[in-house]
């Protein structure tokens, strides 16, 4: 019963998210651009349910189209992080000789330094742009992504039906998209699942220290960036902001292990 | 004399054991040792031994999960070392393998059916629209439901997932079986069962076995010879009335006399306790390997190597006080 | 015999059912059994059968729920399953010992051996860390363990599996128990390992007059070591009797089934005509979800008729200390 609910809110608080985002024109009273809407700096009220900013703009149709935003931040930097990294850990997981040393020992000290000091390295690099942002963290995932594929890898090939595999004859390509890749997707989903919200985290971290989405970008990290000064006179405008990437957050952690959960055969014949 | 299926000729296995990331490995473990034996066709050899005696290191570089350090091994005549995959691919065709955890070793997410349907796909030894009749063919050999198509291993218990193991290891008609402690880790009523069953399959299809236990009394049952293995070396080998009736290595006697027997009229009887443990495989004893923990060792015995020479009636024995015996 | 000395452990009527979600499961359903002072008293049975529920249920190691117990247990004139937990925690190490199948998940992996023998003994009978080492060296010699200096100052994984299962007997035995539990405690051991620790056991058992729970699916082992047997299934201890008249006449159809399907070096030794099969017992055992009406070895029986299927047979005494659950063998 938990369980359930646990994927029911994590799925609605998605639902509610991706609607925000696809619906954004429609739903939101404003445009997130259009200021003076209202007085500057007024506390939520029936015209304006998340207040407004410091030049006028109404925070709610920000936030709404913010949306978009985060889904697509978390979504391209956790397809880079992800693939590169399942590529690598796989390689390096497979294979017995040198090439899983020098992947791995790389890979190590690439993890050493802080993710997010490497997307700020790249973005400084590359520019501050939202788009420039979401590659930067996606690399930055890459050696986490490429570690849990690493040795997830070398526990499924040393299982007894590896073995069992092998000497029935399958060829490598056999063994590895029909022998570890169903054993290693279902933790990679719930991996996935934590890096889509680490993911969303370090971009709002860049744009809120203004090497991300630029202004007038209403993403989730600017718009707690701009309220920044603001935090005791008008704490509307770094809540909402807050409040939506912590859910979003819990939303793809919830939904994430439940996934887990559901395809494991093993966990399935257990409930 | 029958065809040889196996030969086995001085197979030796030498493990790197790694001291640091930078240093290159240092010792080695040497696991299987100069392993001399063969297999005939039809016959089941026995090979018995405790933990650590290097028996499932034997099992793996016979079925080339591993690659020999020194030796050969040839299998129904082919004795090429290194082997092309398509070579390969045929060599698996004739060596089969049923493992000691027959749950672990079975792909969890495939079901019984795609299991032993498996082998049929590559192999390709059938075409595609025979392939569900063979399957259910090979699931009434082993005594197997066909309502068991569909389950996964994990639905299944212990003795049927061995069955299943045997189905899929004879779907592409092996020449020889290698059983690594296939029986150990099933109760006592399955245990029969199973035992039973790869003796029918062996007086139906003419298999030949390498059947592999730390159990004499199991291995007694269904062997025509025994080996009996030490620390990496072969210390006995012969027919199996010979070897358990008159054992002349005082390792296989300390392993019979240990080895319980269900009789109540052994109660309190007076154990012929060998001292101490099995040595590690990395520092092994010079000389014969048993001596340390020999009752009748000698000082030739820390030196010399005994040979594994014939006593009669085929009946090997690699001890330099078998004569006095 | 044995009918003459009071009986120093007293199972009456213990059941032990798991609650879940799929409803109760009954893992021992009302079982009886004495063990009587500086005996070895054997549960015989395989995997499933509820003897290791048996054994943890006697010290009330079971977590409460989901586990539901029912029955007595009597340690001489108390009843265990009725302690509170202080109570329980008194007798544990210190009247009643246990030693497990792995050794190594019992041995506290950063705790010295040291450490590990002297805490039962500080613990029970209040004496100075100098005494307790004394005692626990002198458990050490009475194992077999000669250099007890040295090995008192290592870590459990510096020891082999047959050490390992000697520091533990040392532990279990540290405070003189009246009771010793053995859950299996050979089964991952080596043959000749193996034979050294069970002498060891009878050995200790006959110097200290301690009296043995021995739990274990081998019946090599019991025919070699146990005085009295009692054969389980399925949660039920379908036969009861001393080793020698166990094995001689064994009454009970899985008995026989089972001592037919053991696979034995004696008939090559004896000269005997080796079986070309073993007797098989068809069929497998029933999940513990199902509850059994009647005889719960019934459906893998030959013997079975319709008595059998529906009602469960009482215990019935064959001979003095032989006795029986089975409609056949009691008419």
């Amino acid at each position: 019963m938990f369980r359930h609910f646990n994927f029911y809110f994590g799925c609605g608080i998605l639902l509610i998210v991706v609607l925000a985002s696809l619906l954004a024109p429609i739903l939101a009273p404003y445009s997130p651009e259009e200021m003076f809407v209202g007085p500057r700096l007024s506390p939520p009220q029936w015209a304006y349910p998340f207040g407004t900013d410091m030049i006028g703009r109404d925070v709610l149709s920000r936030v709404i189209h913010g949306a978009s935003l985060t889904l697509y931040v978390g979504a391209i930097a956790v397809g880079i992080g992800l693939s590169c990294g399942m590529l690598i850990g796989l390689t390096a997981g497979y294979s017995t000789n040198w090439l899983q040393g020098a992947l791995m020992r790389t890979i190590d000290v690439i993890y050493s330094f802080p993710d997010i000091l490497i997307a700020l390295a790249l973005v400084a690099f590359l520019g501050p742009s939202l788009r420039n942002a979401m590659i930067a963290v996606g690399i930055s995932v890459i050696p986490f992504f490429a570690r849990i594929t690493y040795s997830i890898v070398v526990v499924e090939r040393n299982k007894p039906y590896f073995d069992s595999g092998k000497v029935i004859g399958a060829s490598r390509l056999r063994l590895i998209f029909c022998y570890l890749l169903p054993n290693i997707i279902p933790s990679l989903i719930v991996i996935g699942s934590l890096g889509f919200s680490h993911a969303v985290l370090s971009a709002a971290g860049l744009s809120f220290l203004g090497l991300g989405a630029q202004p007038p970008l209403p993403e989730w990290g600017a718009l707690l960036a701009d309220g920044r000064n603001y935090i005791r006179k008008a704490p509307w405008l770094m809540f909402f902001p807050g409040i939506s990437i912590i859910l979003v957050v819990l939303a793809f952690n919830m939904i994430g292990d439940t996934i887990r959960e559901y395809i494991d055969p093993r966990q399935r014949w257990r409930r | 004399m029958s065809k040889l299926i196996l030969e086995v000729e001085n197979l030796t296995k030498h493990f790197p054991v790694n001291r640091g990331f930078f240093s290159g490995p240092t010792t080695y473990a040497r696991a299987v040792d100069g392993l001399s034996f063969f297999i005939k066709k039809g016959e089941t050899l026995g090979l018995v031994g405790e933990s650590g005696c290097g028996k499932s290191t034997v099992a793996r570089l016979l079925t080339r999960l591993e690659e020999p350090t020194d030796g050969c091994i040839k299998l129904d005549g082919q004795d090429k070392r290194h082997l092309s995959q398509s070579e390969l691919v045929l060599y698996r065709q004739k060596i089969q393998m049923v493992f000691q955890d027959s749950v672990s070793s079975l792909h969890p997410r495939m079901s019984a059916g795609d299991l032993v349907a498996e082998p049929f796909h590559i192999h390709k030894l059938v075409p595609r629209n025979k392939i569900n009749g063979r399957v259910k063919d090979l699931f009434e050999s082993v005594g197997l439901n066909k309502e068991m198509l569909k389950r996964f291993p994990h639905e299944l218990s212990g003795g049927q997932c061995q069955r299943l193991s045997v189905a899929r290891a004879l779907a592409v008609n092996p020449l020889l079986l290698v059983a690594d402690e296939a029986v150990s880790a099933l109760d006592v009523s399955i245990q029969a069962q199973v035992i039973n069953l790869f003796r029918d399959l062996q007086d139906r299809l003419n298999l030949s076995y390498l059947f592999i236990s730390h159990d004499m009394a199991v291995v007694g049952l269904i062997s025509h010879r025994i080996a009996v293995m030490y620390l990496g070396q072969i210390l006995e080998i012969g027919a199996k009335g010979d070897v358990i009736k008159e054992p002349l290595h005082p390792y296989t006697r300390a392993l019979l006399d240990a080895s319980p027997i269900p009789n109540s009229k052994r109660r309190n009887r007076r154990h012929n306790l060998i001292q101490g443990e099995l040595p590690s495989p990395i520092n092994p004893p010079t000389g014969c390997r048993f001596h340390p923990r020999c009752p009748l060792a000698e000082t030739r015995c820390s030196s010399e190597i005994p040979k594994l020479l014939d006593r009669g009636s085929e009946h090997f024995v690699a001890c330099h006080l078998a004569d006095k015996l | 015999m044995s009918n003459t000395r009071q009986p120093v452990l007293t199972v009456e009527n213990l059941s032990v059912a798991f609650s879940g979600r799929k409803g109760p499961a009954t893992a021992v359903s009302g079982i009886s059994f004495k063990v009587y002072p500086g005996e070895m008293m054997a549960l015989v049975g395989e995997s499933g059968c509820g003897k290791s529920v048996t054994a943890m249920s006697l010290l009330q190691l079971l977590p409460s729920p989901p586990a539901i117990i029912n029955g007595a247990v009597y340690l001489e004139e108390r009843d265990l399953l009725q302690m509170s937990k202080t109570e329980i925690r008194s007798v544990r190490g210190k009247d009643i010992a246990m030693i497990f199948q792995n050794p190594m998940s019992s041995l506290n992996p950063v705790l010295t051996i040291e450490r590990q023998l002297t805490e039962g003994i500080i613990l029970h009978e209040n004496v100075s860390r100098k005494n307790a080492i004394q005692q626990a060296k002198k458990n050490l010699n009475l194992v077999g363990i000669t250099d007890s200096a040295e090995r008192l100052s290592q870590y459990p994984h510096q020891l082999s599996g047959g050490m390992r299962q000697r520091v533990m007997i040392a532990m279990a035995i540290s405070c003189n128990p009246k009771v010793l539990i053995a859950d299996e405690p050979t089964t991952a051991l080596d043959v000749t390992t193996q034979s050294q620790v069970l002498s060891l056991v009878t050995d200790i058992q006959k110097k200290l007059g301690v009296s043995t729970i021995l739990i274990t699916h081998d019946l090599g082992v019991v025919a070699e070591t146990a005085d009295r047997i009692a054969v389980m299934y399925f949660g039920f201890i379908v036969e009861q009797a001393p080793t020698e008249v166990l094995f001689d006449n064994p009454a009970h159809p899985y008995t026989k089934g089972l001592i037919a399907a053991v696979p034995r070096l004696d008939f090559f030794i004896e000269g005997k005509k080796i079986p070309e099969r073993l007797v098989e017992i068809p069929g497998i055992v029933p999940s513990i979800f199902n509850a059994i009406k009647g005889c719960p070895f019934a459906p893998r029986c030959a013997l079975a008729n319709n008595q059998c299927n529906q009602e469960k047979p009482p215990e019935v005494e064959l001979s003095p200390g032989h006795t029986v659950s089975c409609w056949e063998v009691s008419s």
